[in-house]
């Protein structure tokens, strides 16, 4: 996991996920867009414009922490099959302002059996704050939604894991070898 | 689609079949492939990419809307919650209000509660083994009531081995009631058509943690208890002199102790000096691991001998603290029966009382009857003799 903040207070935070799983099974669980755009402390409750996620719909986010409640506004900017997608959040207040940024999830193919998934957070950071302290918040909230999402398909992981012993079992003992 | 379920579901187009029993997706719930859960939202086409299999957006059985099951994300949670929020509590609530009943069923019964409830038993192709896994919860439950026995056993004491056989078998009947009672209300709520019951979801274990101290609050703190005398009494074939001649204390006794008196070191009599045939004489009682110092109060013969206990040292001191004791003769039936009356008062260090008072009776009867029924054979055979001799 890298953080950059940049002298001009670009954030630039980047993870990668290693999965065992072929790439258009991740995206098969990666495509619950509720689920995996959820995974930041703050995202209490997300609505799609239209219900179905897809290229150019419009979000409403619901962000809760600590009792205090705001609404959020954004936009799915990108969702490709079997690649990823990308969402803004942004405040209501303006586009400068609350710490605009951009989430994006995308899928890189390793091996056959292997793909790689790529989190990405980028925006300016806009609060008056010193450098190191901002880094310090991306690091918690970052680092949380990282492992969230790889504790989410590392979970679909052993569930395909056991299936598969399962399947395996139930075999006859001439497929077994 | 959500919407759409709901008025198929009100003008009964799935005859006897209830909401919870059908997958209705909703954007958090999405459509999900029975076979792979791949993703279904949103396809260009009702087959599902990844294995094939097709599906009918109307036909919620050809969808679930479930996520995988994985096993440990399914009891873990729950069990994390039970065992650090019992802990918790315990903490809390011990040195605060002391062994109540909040501490001793409430905080059990409400862990149960927790690991009962979390068990998720309707998950997808996991009913037998949420149930299962429930079972293991519970299982794990009374693992750790075992291994208090365990370490009570190993403390070497006696009060070690009734406290470890008391909190074990206090604290398992409530977390198993709990833990079934869990179990039913939540698949009470789950088939009830109450309005806001998505809400209790959440709170209900947090309640389960509640519910203890609110209980320890109304309860109140439970200090010193005041002094326990257990009185044992027995009838010999023999006048009074005959019997008060023939007086033992539990240290001087020769023949083997019964078992609950044999089982703890500190109980073990090795041998007494001193006497107590006047008021001020003291006697001290020698025990494996410490002493105890009586000290004569009164001596009527025969018909009363008390004394009160001056020093006790490594003798069931974390139990019980001694205080004194008397053997009262009464005359029954002119000089042929005689009445025994031994009288043992302490202070009772254990809670709840209303779990150890019957160990400490049947402990403190059992060593009166030990001293009684050898004072009885010596003194009905020294009765006897006695007649026999003119």
């Amino acid at each position: 996991m890298t953080i950059k903040i940049t002298p001009q207070c670009r954030v630039h935070c980047e993870a990668h996920v290693a999965l065992p799983l072929p790439i258009h099974t991740a995206w098969g669980q990666l495509r619950d867009f509720h689920r995996f755009a959820s995974q930041d402390y703050f995202h209490a409750h997300i609505d799609v414009e239209g219900g179905i996620p897809r290229a150019g719909a419009a979000l409403s986010i619901l962000h809760r922490f600590a009792g205090f409640k705001t609404i959020r506004r954004g936009r799915i900017l990108r969702w490709r099959e079997n690649e990823g997608y990308a969402f803004s959040d942004l405040s209501l207040a303006g586009n400068r302002c609350g710490f605009p940024h951009v989430l994006e999830l995308k899928l890189e193919t390793g091996s056959a059996a292997n793909c790689r998934l790529k989190i990405i957070t980028r925006g300016p950071w806009t609060a008056p704050t010193p450098r190191w302290m901002a880094w310090l918040w991306l690091y918690w909230v970052f680092g949380h939604v990282t492992r969230s999402i790889e504790n989410q398909l590392l979970g679909f992981v052993a569930f395909r894991l056991r299936s598969v012993e399962n399947q395996a079992l139930t075999k006859p003992d001439v497929y077994r070898s | 689609l959500a919407d759409r379920f709901d008025v198929a579901l009100a003008f009964d187009e799935y005859p006897g079949v209830s909401r919870d029993a059908l997958d209705i997706p909703t954007p958090e719930r999405p459509m999900r492939c029975r076979k792979c859960f791949y993703v279904l939202t949103g396809l260009p086409e009702n087959r599902c990419p990844e294995c094939g299999t097709p599906f009918d957006p109307e036909s919620p059985w050809t969808f679930t809307t479930k996520v995988p099951f994985v096993w440990w994300r399914f009891w873990l949670p729950a069990f994390l919650l039970a065992l650090v929020g019992g802990l918790g509590l315990y903490l809390l609530l011990i040195p605060t209000f002391g062994f109540g009943v909040a501490t001793t069923l409430i905080i059990p019964f409400c862990i149960g509660g927790i690991v009962g409830y979390g068990a998720k038993t309707s998950a997808p192709g996991a009913s037998a083994l949420g149930v299962a896994a429930a079972w293991v919860c519970i299982g794990l439950l009374l693992i750790g009531g075992m291994v208090g026995l365990a370490l009570g056993i190993s403390s070497g004491s006696l009060v070690g081995g009734v406290c470890g056989t008391v909190l074990a078998a206090i604290a398992i009947t409530p977390a198993l009631m709990g833990a079934l009672f869990g179990w039913v209300l939540r698949r009470s709520l789950l088939r009830s058509t109450f309005a806001q019951r998505d809400y209790l979801t959440r709170s209900i274990p947090l309640l389960f943690l509640i519910i203890p101290i609110i209980e320890a609050l109304i309860e109140g703190r439970h200090d010193n208890m005041p002094a326990v005398t257990i009185v044992t009494t027995c009838d010999m074939n023999a006048p009074p002199w005959t019997v008060w001649k023939n007086i033992k204390f539990y240290e001087q006794m020769k023949t083997p102790p019964p078992w609950p008196l044999w089982l703890s070191p500190e109980v073990r009599p090795k041998y007494t000096t001193g006497n107590s045939a006047r008021p001020g004489d003291v006697r001290v009682c020698v025990y494996e691991h410490g002493q105890l110092k009586k000290l004569t109060r009164t001596v009527l013969a025969p018909r009363l001998l008390s004394f009160d206990v001056v020093q006790q040292h490594e003798v069931e001191n974390r139990s019980i603290r001694l205080l004194d004791g008397a053997f009262e003769i009464s005359p029954l039936n002119g000089t042929t029966l005689t009445r025994l009356t031994l009288r043992t008062r302490y202070i009772p260090l254990l809670y709840p009382r209303w779990a150890y008072f019957w160990s400490e009776r049947y402990f403190v009867h059992t060593l009166h009857h030990y001293i009684m029924d050898d004072m009885r054979i010596k003194a009905e055979r020294d009765a006897g003799l006695a007649m026999v001799a003119p």
